[in-house]
């Protein structure tokens, strides 16, 4: 049992380091927070229980000890280039230089959000979780995941450079 | 023909979040519809663009700080007894960019140098193709990498790592501990054939054993430059996952 948990954690560790990665916006926050839900995840290992969601539960924890840590930051965190914060893939997967922009503007854009609608945007259209998933992660009504995703959407709609890419 | 459709409703068909009757009828309604059909092209562009901003942990491998987290607090008995865990590489950086055909040269060389002479080859791992029935052949299918299994009286054999970037294709590196002689072999077996396995290299050394590491020694010294060589010289890239091992045992190392 025990070997079952950690196997389907280990399992997990790429998505959650994605789900990290899209609320702290560089990788040594993200790890941080992978890190540190990991370990709360063994000591709660009792907690979970088998056959639920695992998926859910962890990025519950991350998304709960994410907003500790910005509550407990004095200062907002400065733009970070993503040059600097390791996110940059060295053009490995950019088609255009528009196209490098782009995911670019989008992880600020991502960044400038407000927490709540970040951590909506991330789960239901990075991660794949369905409305219902993502209030039940949030501890939030459905109703506030979808004001929360259309807020967000009217957000980032505006900022995609549809005139270069759609013809 | 209906009107517009509100953007809640197309937003939450592009995030699949509604019914298959829902997304049906959406997906009837977007046919005569194509400005709404544009709205849910952006959006679903920004969700693949979102997905992809944060894409790079799904291409990387779960890194080793994580793994020691998840793992850490295993209690070392295993229910067969004589499998313990032991820390694994993650990577092996090739070194010898450019160098490729020298590399390979080098590690040939001492290929040739380290084969066990005839006296005691019976008792150590010897390079060519690895007999079908013997423990070395068995642990090399079954055991995965930071594991050890005890090879008959006084012999430990501990699984390294494995790699599957390599010119012979799937490769796994691993150390023989034989005690009385204190004799410490490290190897590399690559799957040349369906169930064949070949010792490529084997570097031995004498008098290696350490009295307070527990019989193991670190992987330093001349003999391990020969192997990290040799692992250069293959291609070898970033180690395989247990994950990824336990499925290349399911599949017979395919």
């Amino acid at each position: 049992m025990p070997q079952d948990f950690r196997s389907e954690l280990i399992a997990l560790v790429p998505r959650l380091r994605r789900f990290a990665l899209s609320l702290a916006g560089n990788k040594a926050d993200a790890a941080d927070l992978v890190q540190a839900a990991c370990e709360k995840a063994l000591k709660n290992e009792a907690q979970f229980q088998p056959g639920t969601r695992m998926d859910s539960w962890m990025y519950r924890i991350i998304q709960n000890k994410w907003l500790d840590d910005r509550r407990r930051a004095t200062t907002r965190g400065v733009a970070v280039d993503p040059e600097d914060a390791g996110l940059s893939d060295q053009g490995k997967s950019a088609r255009t230089a528009h196209d490098r922009m782009l995911l670019s503007d989008v992880r600020e854009a991502m960044l400038e959000l407000p927490e709540g609608q970040r951590a909506v945007l991330s789960l239901v259209a990075i991660e794949g979780q369905s409305y219902k998933e993502a209030a039940a992660i949030l501890d939030v009504p459905v109703g506030t995941v979808m004001s929360r995703r259309a807020r967000a959407r009217e957000k980032l709609l505006p900022l995609m450079a549809d005139e270069r890419r759609m013809h | 023909m209906t009107t517009e459709m509100d953007k809640d409703t197309l937003a939450a068909f592009v995030d699949g979040a509604l019914s298959p009757e829902e997304s049906a009828r959406v997906v009837m309604h977007l046919a005569d519809h194509p400005e709404d059909q544009a709205y849910v092209d952006k959006l679903t562009l920004l969700n693949a663009e979102l997905a992809e901003a944060f894409s790079e942990p799904l291409h990387e491998p779960v890194p080793e700080a994580i793994r020691a987290t998840i793992y850490a607090p295993t209690d070392a008995t295993d229910e067969s007894g004589t499998v313990v865990p032991l820390s694994r590489p993650t990577r092996r950086i090739a070194v010898w960019a450019g160098l490729g055909g020298l590399a390979t040269a080098a590690a040939a060389v001492l290929a040739l140098a380290v084969l066990p002479n005839g006296g005691e080859g019976a008792r150590h791992v010897a390079a060519g193709v690895v007999d079908p029935g013997s423990a070395l052949h068995v642990s090399l299918d079954g055991l995965t990498s930071g594991q050890q299994r005890t090879l008959g009286e006084d012999a430990t054999l501990s699984m390294v790592a494995s790699f599957d970037d390599t010119q012979e294709g799937l490769c796994r590196e691993f150390h023989v501990l034989f005690e009385t002689t204190e004799t410490f072999e490290h190897g590399i077996a690559c799957r040349t054939a369906p169930e064949e396995w070949t010792v490529e290299i084997v570097v031995v050394q004498q008098g290696a054993v350490s009295e307070d590491s527990g019989g193991y020694v670190p992987a330093s010294g001349p003999g391990s430059q020969a192997i990290e060589q040799m692992l250069d010289a293959l291609g070898a890239g970033l180690a395989l996952t247990e994950a990824e091992e336990e499925a290349l045992m399911a599949t017979g190392w395919q």
